[in-house]
């Protein structure tokens, strides 16, 4: 301090500043060794994998990698995956690397972009949809982008944009007013996207976010893919973690109703391809419903719809080797499916440990590598194309045919009971419904008398023969071959139901829980005797009311009038309702029951 | 500032300031490095806790619940229709249950608090059926959501049963909003009866 004081001049004042320096200096230092970057040879490691470099594997699966290029998430890069997608590349170098080591070794491997947008920002039907897309990208998605360098720019094959509804109406899409806006703003910014250089990714729809009831709302949005060249996409998680095609047509394979529609409705469009930007185990996205997470045990709520009850387990890493072959297998079936982006590797944080690919990287990473396609030289400018891209457009049923044998046949007993003896149907008129699915992976479904007498032979109500006797129905398929004999049923899960009793007679059990089929199978229906005619609920019910234009208190009247007759059902009322809110100065308001106050 | 000159006059001093300059010149950059550490663990590059792993909404739930373990012969118990709706406030419903007339017998529905009117209570041979709706005006609509339950069915136990089922109908059981059925899972209810 003596030293100081004695200067009082220029020595005192540089040292200062030379200490400011030196501070700023070991700040940068630390910085860069402490720092994640994988450009640093002394953390980078070399995968101990897999074939050789450039060979994009056959397989669908990729990942989505988040926050870090993990060693895991190096492994399955260098595995060559179909796709990958990266969060905020513009902010992350590490990310950016991850692309860049990609795009060097498989330059025909495709690279998502998100851009993340905080839920804060929203935009609602009081906005206009253009002017809310461009506002979007003025505000949050072009600021981002800009920051790519140009060769950077030039390795993202697909551009997203707001994850599904996550920025509009506070998460809500679903009326017809919604769906529209939604389609207007995203055809803006598609545009957008692609004035400024990219191919948009459209959608990302969650799992089970939209049906296909409301894919003719996306029709231009899609038209608009079409036209740019873009790719559309779905988040493809199984919730109840099973291995179950019917069941996953409602979640991880969801898409599919998707394509049936447009197979079915706008051709032109059902070869435009799909990404599933996200997939795994998921269920409501808590910290537990990821793969290594923890199934919920029986009485716990969402037991069953969120998995628990096996044979697939969460927090086991074999189940989901298990779980992710048999995904593969199907997405391989869709040509238009281009690959499914694994969520997520490269974030260990509690929110999204459970879904961690680390622990089974080295895994999927040979995985991948033994599903490599024909070899090619790296970094090849010719280089090898998945074959099932270049597949004939969808099938309308928007898979393959399915590997069900033909051949079973399926006995179908009719059977009264009485005094807890049953007896073979003998008592008039009733019918039994089946349908299952065909040897070409579609449904099929007939309807016909149960028979009463000793006849051996009956027809269902197109016509085709069937084996019968007293009560009993044997289904093995129609039409007969030529020898007269009949060619089988395939195997899988039927639904056998009775659909019309005489009066007197109800059946035990509606509807009758389903059956599996597969070689020679017998179902029983039972039947008690009671009073009343029996008929299916619902089987009467009157067309839906002619919406009305101005909304009264007297057309509701009239309204519940009808739904207490039971001429119309909960979804008609429903409808009617929600029409009738959306007028000017009607409040609308959400209350809690038990609690509500209804105003009575 | 004079660089030279700051050399110059740093070689005047002596030894001992200088090594104490030097001391605090390496301590400035230890400082500055060490804090980059903690900067690095307190503050992460960028945190993603806020993305959202996009789940579907939270489900639709219709349950079945006795409020009885041991059932015996003769025994009325009841059945709650409980409706669990997290995020979506519900217009209107219709809820049918099945059961084992040989079984059990129902004896009375009493609705619940989900819905503030109930315009159809009705059984059936085998099946009953409940109907629940929003009221509406023309200045204001309600919506209920959340989990509550829709109606308690009182039964009486007619002939003993290691299991019967008491189920919703899949087909036309509805939860509807904006025009939709909305409803994601249905969970039956297994009795023994004693």
């Amino acid at each position: 301090m003596t030293f100081f004081r004695s200067q009082k001049g220029e020595l005192a004042l540089g040292l200062t500043l030379l200490s400011t320096v030196l501070i700023l200096m070991g700040i940068i230092t630390g910085s860069l060794i402490t720092g994640k970057n994988i450009n640093n040879p002394l953390t980078a490691k070399n995968s101990p994998t897999f074939k050789s470099q450039g060979t994009l594997s056959q397989s669908k699966l990729g990942t989505f990698i988040l926050s870090n290029y993990s060693d895991g998430a190096q492994k399955i890069v260098r595995a060559g995956p179909s796709v990958i997608k990266v969060l905020d590349p513009q902010a992350n170098d590490s990310l950016m690397q991850a692309v860049r080591d990609y795009k060097s070794m498989y330059p025909q491997g495709i690279v998502l972009m998100r851009v993340y947008v905080p839920q804060s920002v929203q935009y609602g039907l009081d906005d206009d949809p253009v002017e809310s897309a461009q506002d979007f990208w003025d505000r949050h998605l072009g600021p981002e982008v800009t920051k790519l360098s140009a060769s950077d720019k030039q390795l993202i094959d697909y551009l997203g944009g707001p994850n599904y509804n996550e920025n509009f109406q506070s998460n809500k899409l679903s009326t017809e007013q919604e769906l529209t806006w939604f389609n207007n703003f995203w055809i803006k910014l598609m545009d957008l996207m692609s004035t400024n250089g990219f191919k948009p990714n459209f959608g990302e729809f969650y799992v089970a976010g939209i049906d296909k009831e409301q894919i003719p709302y996306f029709v231009g949005a899609l038209g608009k893919v079409k036209e740019l060249g873009g790719i559309w996409s779905y988040h493809g998680y199984t919730l109840k973690y099973v291995t179950d095609a019917d069941y996953e047509r409602g979640f991880s394979l969801h898409y599919r109703t998707f394509y049936e529609y447009l197979a079915a409705n706008h051709p032109d469009l059902a070869n435009i391809k799909m990404v599933l930007t996200e997939g795994g185990v998921d269920c409501l996205g808590r910290p537990q419903d990821g793969w290594n997470g923890r199934d919920p045990q029986p009485g716990e709520e969402f037991y069953g719809y969120c998995g628990g009850e096996g044979p697939l387990r969460r927090g086991n890493a074999d189940n989901f080797k298990t779980y992710l072959p048999w995904y593969d297998e199907q997405l391989k079936k869709d040509s238009y499916i281009l690959g499914v982006t694994l969520f997520q590797i490269g974030d260990n944080s509690n929110s999204w440990k459970a879904g961690n690919l680390e622990p089974i990287a080295d895994w999927l990473a040979t995985y991948l590598g033994g599903q490599a396609g024909p070899t090619s030289t790296p970094g090849s400018p010719t280089p090898t194309r998945e074959p099932t891209t270049n597949n004939p457009p969808a099938s309308p049923t928007g898979s393959q045919p399915t590997t069900n044998p033909t051949g079973a046949t399926l006995t179908v007993r009719i059977v009264l009971v009485k005094n807890g003896k049953e007896e073979l149907w003998n008592k008039g008129k009733a019918q039994v419904y089946i349908a299952g699915p065909t040897e070409r992976g579609e449904q099929f479904s007939v309807v016909m008398d149960v028979p009463g007498g000793n006849q051996t032979t009956c027809k269902d109500q197109e016509g085709h023969d069937f084996a019968c006797s007293k009560g009993t129905i044997n289904w093995a398929g129609a039409p007969r071959n030529s020898n007269g004999s009949y060619p089988g049923t395939a195997s899988g899960s039927y639904s056998v139901q009775i659909v019309s009793l005489p009066k007197g007679f109800a059946p035990k059990r509606y509807p009758n829980p389903g059956v599996t089929v597969g070689g020679n199978t017998t179902t029983t229906l039972e039947i008690v005797e009671k009073e009343g005619q029996w008929k299916p609920p619902g089987t009467t019910r009157a067309p839906t009311p002619t919406q009305t234009q101005s909304y009264t208190n007297k057309d509701y009247e009239n309204i519940i009038k009808e739904y207490e007759k039971e001429t119309i059902t909960a979804l008609e009322v429903s409808r009617w309702v929600s029409q009738a809110s959306r007028v000017p100065n009607l409040q609308i308001m959400y209350c809690y029951p038990p609690g509500c106050d209804f105003g009575e | 500032m004079n660089f030279t000159k700051l050399l110059r006059d740093f070689k005047k001093i002596g030894q001992k300031e200088k090594f104490l300059i030097l001391l605090l010149l390496s301590f400035t950059f230890l400082l500055g490095f060490s804090s980059s550490y903690i900067i690095g663990f307190l503050a992460p590059i960028r945190s993603d806790s806020n993305i959202v792993a996009t789940p579907s909404p939270q489900p639709v739930i219709l349950s079945l619940v006795s409020t009885q373990n041991d059932i015996k012969l003769r025994d009325n118990f009841d059945v709650a229709v409980s409706l669990s709706s997290p995020d979506t406030g519900i217009e209107a419903g219709d809820f049918i249950v099945y059961f084992d007339p040989l079984i059990v017998k129902p004896l009375k529905i009493t609705p619940g608090k989900f819905f503030p009117s109930y315009p159809v209570q009705k059984i059936e041979n085998n099946f009953l059926k409940i109907s629940g709706v929003v009221t509406y005006d023309t200045k204001r609509v309600i919506l209920p959501k959340g989990k509550a339950d829709v109606a308690t069915i009182s039964f009486q136990t007619l002939k003993k049963t290691d299991d019967t089922l008491i189920y919703f109908d899949p087909d036309h059981t509805i939860v509807a909003s904006n025009g939709r059925n909305i409803l994601n899972t249905m969970s039956s209810l297994s009795l023994a009866i004693k």
